[in-house]
């Protein structure tokens, strides 16, 4: 979990999941300049402990590891409700065999990029899902909001409908409990 | 006292001294009373000093003069001193006669005859001593000689006397003087009697074992040489006797010395009456002997005419009459002996002459001849019965002794005359009295008719094979008749004997015959037979040699297959090994490139043209070493035949739309004209697969656009011409050929090398690559691409003017269904390497029902906080998703001092799931730290444990584990449980 020199506080996160530390260089490299926080991970089973302790907005993820490789990893992520929906963007060197970008995408990848890829076709992926994931973020806070004010209302309504019987008490009571 | 009395006193005393015991001192003298008392006393002492010596007078005379040994001094009378003396005399005379009356009790018992008395030498304990010693000594060596002589005298007078025991000695020893001469008397004695019955015994003893030869020879006087000399007579006579009667007996009876007799001198009565009888004996013996002597050697001579003549009685004569009966047997035996040897020698004879002969004339001639004269018969004739040309049989004469043919026909039939009869009967026929003419036996001085005629049939197991007839001027003997008899029998046999030698003859020279003819035809068959061997042998040879011919191929087949499984697996090896290289070398060289390209792009404006320059170099020069890689691989890989072929639907517009996107910058780049033209009524799809053909067509136009510097590249895509021959099967057998031609105006190809440019590394010009770069392998991996589809890649081409590449390919990949393409699009990848099992066991249970349910416990569950501490990520997340399904905020450690941390850095967390076995800080250990903060005292941990070993839940709990479950995890179960720890 090595984190590049140029981390944007608060940014949403992008996990990369390579064996090659000379790869994960070069995906730090790519993003280079996008509002992210990289994440490394060298291994499937460290990725997993990423997911355990951290949101993110993608993942890219390395097919071919030792030990848990990228599509064993995908599976676990995928089975977890709180992860399932983080967009996995899957980077082989193995291009020539179909039904390995078939594997990827049963395993829940939105992308399946084989090297040598263009970085710059992959720093477009990665900006647009982060650019999603942020849409998202501040939907979801809208939503909360909305629903607060909702509630909010709601609480005023009937605080108003306790006024309106007479009951001022009881209203002030309702409105206190939501502070 | 006064002097007077003393001087008497001394006086008296002189006297006393001197032996006077007479002496007093009278009483008067005395001149008071004092000295009247000693004078008194005086006087006592003197007389009783007398009076003692009187004593010891006294009994010196009873005990040595009286021998009254048993007188003693009375002690009585003797007080004081005087009493040992007394005791010393009495004891004198008692050890002077105790010895004494010793001596007296063995001498009056030796008189009394009583010789086994002796004296003891010591007497109430104590030996004697001196004189007495020696006397015992003397008086019982006196008594053992007298004892021993005795003894001696007794045995010897015993032994001689009553038991006969002769030649007993006495045998006394330490005697002397009159002693030795007894003994020495005695003995001359005993010996004397000894020798002379011992010498009368051992005569008479002699005499009656038979010897009469000895005599008594001993001294003797008196009777006993009256004893003496009678004997010798009478041995005398008695050894004349049975000399005589020995030598009479001797010569008679063992030398047969007949005539002998006795004689006898001086003797009468009976030995003169014994003799006489003796004699007559004698005689009587040699006159029976001498007659059957005689006889018997006249009979030894062979003269059996003798008789003995002798008279004799009783045994004598029954012998006599035995040896005369036996005489005459003998004569009788000696006839039939001879008669018997002459019939059986002249049997062997002729049956000996029979023996070897073949012809039956030369036999018949030969038993007239032979027999005739031995049966002392004058004529003799052999009829042989032959069989005629016509089956009769007759019997002809066919030898014949002494006869004269008559001028008659001599051959009869059976039953015919007496030769006919005797063969018809079997039965010889005997005529005694012949009548005159009947028969005449001739000699040369005149004739005579013979007196007795035999006819004989010669028979064989009863069937007749001749008769012969003999006549004799006498009668024919019993013994002539017997032998003929039994010569017929023999002569039957040698006859059939002939006869049968005959018939094997000839068939013997017929086979023979035969076995010839068969040998000329063997000779030719076995002709035959040898050529056939031969072609048989050449043929097995040849046949061996194919076989080995056949083994060597199949050796060789066999060879051929190892070396082509080793080839195989080499090639997998190798392909192996190429892919995985291939694998290793993109791997670093894919982030090269990617670092290249970002340097190259110079997003950052800092890098100088140089530097971009260089980036862009190690760039491209990368991009050529990654296609060589995937050029390799692809190589490797179709040469291992592991080349997959996906096969779908292929439009053809598109593969038109893929070429303009993928070459048409390039060309434009060189200034070059591409074209993708569709010729004809083409197809609108063809199935195959569609990556191989876009590898195929890349190739050819990216080599059309880099070797073409002006003009155009076409590509033109239409059905190939029906007629045209491929020499490809899956070509020429396919429904429909597509043709994909590449067409350019390029440099062109040399005709010569046109057959070049698809071997791999191979250009048309070894400058090509430097100017135009690229490896060469392309053209190869696209002929074998195209080959995998099913088709072909021909050239053509002009040096300078440009090159035509044109692939065709079958409308379907030839090896698949045509009706399946449509499933093969869809076909579904199988899916692998997906997680299924791993050797931990897995924390949670395969879940039934991914839906989480709403329990009570899970409710109360909802919203808690969850802190897992595992370093099993794979289970961790499975476990998280579980927990988070629920409602569960679930912080992770992967490792102790990570919990510790996050447990203290975390007051909201509700509950510990702890995993028991971690490396370097496990569980209990981690509890331990979490338990030493006394905020956390209260903190719920439940361990999770792969296994309970026994003792594992006791040590969690002492750790401070407040409960403990077992992996893998039943999720309802765990739910529940954590469910009781939280608040």
């Amino acid at each position: 979990m090595t984190a590049t020199n140029d981390r944007v506080p608060g940014a949403p996160k992008v996990l990369m999941v390579d064996d090659r530390r000379e790869n994960l260089v070069a995906l730090a490299a790519i993003l280079q300049g996008l509002p992210v926080e990289p994440v490394t991970a060298a291994s499937g089973e460290e990725a997993l402990k990423r997911l355990l302790v951290d949101d993110f907005a993608v993942i890219l993820l390395d097919a071919q590891m030792p030990g848990m490789d990228g599509f064993e990893t995908a599976a676990h992520i995928k089975q977890r409700e709180r992860t399932r929906h983080v967009p996995i963007i899957f980077l082989t060197a193995v291009d020539r065999d179909a039904h390995l970008a078939f594997r990827g995408y049963a395993a829940g990848a939105v992308d399946y990029l084989t090297k040598p890829f263009d970085p710059w076709a992959l720093r477009a992926k990665v900006s647009v899902f982060v650019d999603l994931w942020t849409k998202n973020r501040q939907l979801s806070e809208q939503a909360a909001t909305a629903a607060r004010y909702a509630a909010l209302a709601a609480t005023v309504e009937e605080a108003l409908g306790h006024l309106d019987q007479g009951s001022p008490e009881k209203a002030a009571a309702v409105l206190r409990s939501v502070g | 006292m006064d002097s007077a009395l003393l001087t008497l006193l001394a006086d008296a005393l002189g006297r006393v001294q001197q032996g006077d015991f007479q002496v007093r001192i009278p009483q008067a003298t005395a001149s008071d009373q004092e000295e009247e008392g000693v004078i008194d006393r005086f006087n006592q002492v003197v007389e009783q000093l007398g009076r003692r010596n009187q004593d010891l007078i006294r009994i010196a005379q009873i005990v040595g003069r009286e021998g009254e040994l048993t007188e003693r001094l009375p002690i009585n009378d003797y007080p004081g001193e005087w009493a040992g003396g007394v005791q010393a005399v009495n004891s004198l005379i008692d050890d002077l006669g105790r010895p004494t009356t010793e001596i007296a009790r063995v001498i009056v018992a030796v008189a009394d005859g009583d010789l086994s008395q002796k004296m003891a030498l010591e007497i109430d304990g104590q030996p004697m001593r001196g004189e007495f010693l020696r006397i015992g000594r003397t008086v019982n060596t006196m008594v053992d000689q007298l004892s021993s002589f005795a003894d001696e005298v007794t045995r010897v007078a015993r032994e001689v006397g009553t038991e006969g025991k002769l030649g007993g000695q006495a045998k006394v020893t330490g005697v002397s003087g009159t002693w030795r001469d007894l003994t020495y008397n005695v003995n001359f004695m005993a010996s004397n009697l000894t020798a002379q019955v011992r010498n009368i015994a051992s005569v008479a003893t002699a005499v009656a074992k038979g010897d009469l030869s000895q005599k008594i020879t001993i001294d003797a006087q008196g009777e006993i040489l009256e004893l003496k000399s009678t004997m010798n007579t009478m041995v005398d006579q008695l050894s004349s006797f049975g000399d005589e009667v020995t030598r009479v007996a001797r010569e008679v009876g063992s030398e047969g010395k007949l005539g002998g007799q006795a004689q006898v001198r001086g003797v009468s009565g009976t030995w003169k009456d014994l003799t006489e009888n003796v004699n007559q004996l004698a005689s009587t013996l040699t006159t029976q002997l001498r007659a059957i002597a005689r006889v018997s050697t006249a009979v030894t001579r062979g003269d059996l005419t003798q008789r003995i003549t002798v008279a004799a009685q009783g045994e004598v004569a029954e012998l006599k009459d035995n040896i005369n009966q036996m005489i005459v047997t003998l004569r009788e035996t000696t006839k039939k002996n001879a008669e018997q040897d002459w019939l059986n020698s002249n049997m062997a004879r002729v049956s000996g002459l029979l023996q070897g002969q073949r012809d039956l004339n030369e036999v018949c001639r030969m038993i007239m001849d032979e027999v005739t004269p031995l049966v002392d018969a004058q004529v003799g004739a052999f009829f042989l019965q032959q069989e005629g040309q016509d089956g009769t049989v007759r019997l002809r004469l066919t030898g014949s002794y002494g006869y004269v043919p008559e001028g008659y026909s001599v051959d009869f039939a059976p039953g015919e005359g007496l030769v006919g009869q005797a063969v018809a009967a079997r039965r010889t026929i005997r005529i005694t009295q012949t009548p005159p003419g009947y028969l005449t036996v001739r000699s040369g001085l005149g004739s005579a008719p013979p007196a007795d005629v035999v006819v004989l049939p010669v028979l064989f197991e009863g069937q007749p094979l001749g008769v012969i007839e003999f006549g004799s001027l006498s009668t024919f003997s019993e013994l002539h008749l017997t032998f003929l008899d039994r010569l017929v029998a023999t002569i039957g046999v040698a006859l059939n004997t002939i006869r049968a030698n005959q018939r094997t003859e000839e068939l013997l020279s017929q086979s023979q015959r035969l076995a010839l003819e068969l040998q000329e035809q063997s000779g030719e068959m076995s002709r035959t037979n040898l050529e056939l061997e031969e072609k048989a042998a050449l043929l097995s040879e040849q046949n061996r040699n194919i076989e080995i011919k056949n083994q060597e191929i199949e050796m060789a087949r066999l060879g051929l297959e190892e070396k082509a499984q080793q080839l195989a697996l080499a090639s997998q090896y190798k392909s192996e090994f190429l892919a995985n290289m291939s694998h290793e070398l993109r791997t670093p060289l894919n982030s090269l490139l990617l670092l290249a390209r970002l340097l190259a792009d110079n997003t950052e404006r800092n890098l100088s043209e140089k530097q971009i320059e260089f980036a862009r170099t190690i760039h491209n020069a990368g991009s050529d070493l990654l296609s060589l890689i995937d050029d390799i691989l692809d190589l490797s890989k179709i040469e291992a035949g592991r080349m997959d072929v996906e096969a779908s639907n292929v439009e053809l517009s598109e593969i038109s739309e893929y070429v303009e996107r993928a070459f048409r910058p390039q060309a434009e780049e060189k200034g070059l004209k591409l074209r993708v033209d569709t010729i004809g009524e083409t197809m609108p799809m063809v199935y195959t697969d569609a990556q191989r053909l876009q590898q195929i067509l890349r190739n050819l136009l990216s080599n059309a656009v880099k070797f073409t510097d002006s003009g155009s590249v076409t590509l033109t895509i239409g059905n190939a011409a029906p007629a045209e021959p491929f020499g490809v099967p899956t070509l020429d057998s396919a429904a429909k050929v597509v043709a994909f031609a590449v067409h350019d105006t390029g440099i062109g190809v040399p005709a010569e090398k046109l057959s070049l440019i698809f071997d791999e590394f191979q250009q048309a010009d070894g400058t090509t690559s430097r100017k135009y770069g690229g490896t060469g392998l392309g053209l190869s991996i696209s002929r074998k691409l195209a080959q995998l589809l099913g088709g072909t890649i021909l050239v053509e081409s002009t040096l300078n003017e440009g090159s035509t590449f044109t692939l065709y390919l079958p409308d379907v990949l030839p090896g698949l269904p045509a009706n399946r393409p449509a499933q093969f699009a869809t076909r579904p990848a199988p899916l692998q390497g997906m997680p299924v099992t791993r050797p931990n066991p897995a924390i949670l249970r395969p879940v039934s029902r991914p839906e989480p349910v709403q329990t009570p416990s899970t409710r109360r569950l909802d919203g808690a906080c969850v802190l897992i501490v595992d370093d099993d990520v794979r289970n961790v997340f499975a476990l998280t998703s579980a927990l988070e399904l629920h409602g569960m905020t679930v912080l992770y450690a992967d490792n102790g001092a990570e919990g510790v941390r996050l447990t203290t850095e975390h007051p909201e967390v509700d509950i510990v799931l702890m995993d028991a076995m971690m490396p370097d800080m496990d569980g209990n250990e981690t509890t331990q730290a979490i338990r030493r903060m006394p905020e956390f005292a209260d903190l719920p941990i439940v361990f999770l444990t792969a296994k309970a070993m026994p003792g594992d839940r006791e040590k969690a709990i002492a750790a401070g584990a407040s409960d403990y479950i077992t992996k893998p995890v039943d999720l309802d179960d765990l739910l529940e449980l954590m469910a009781g720890w939280v608040q």
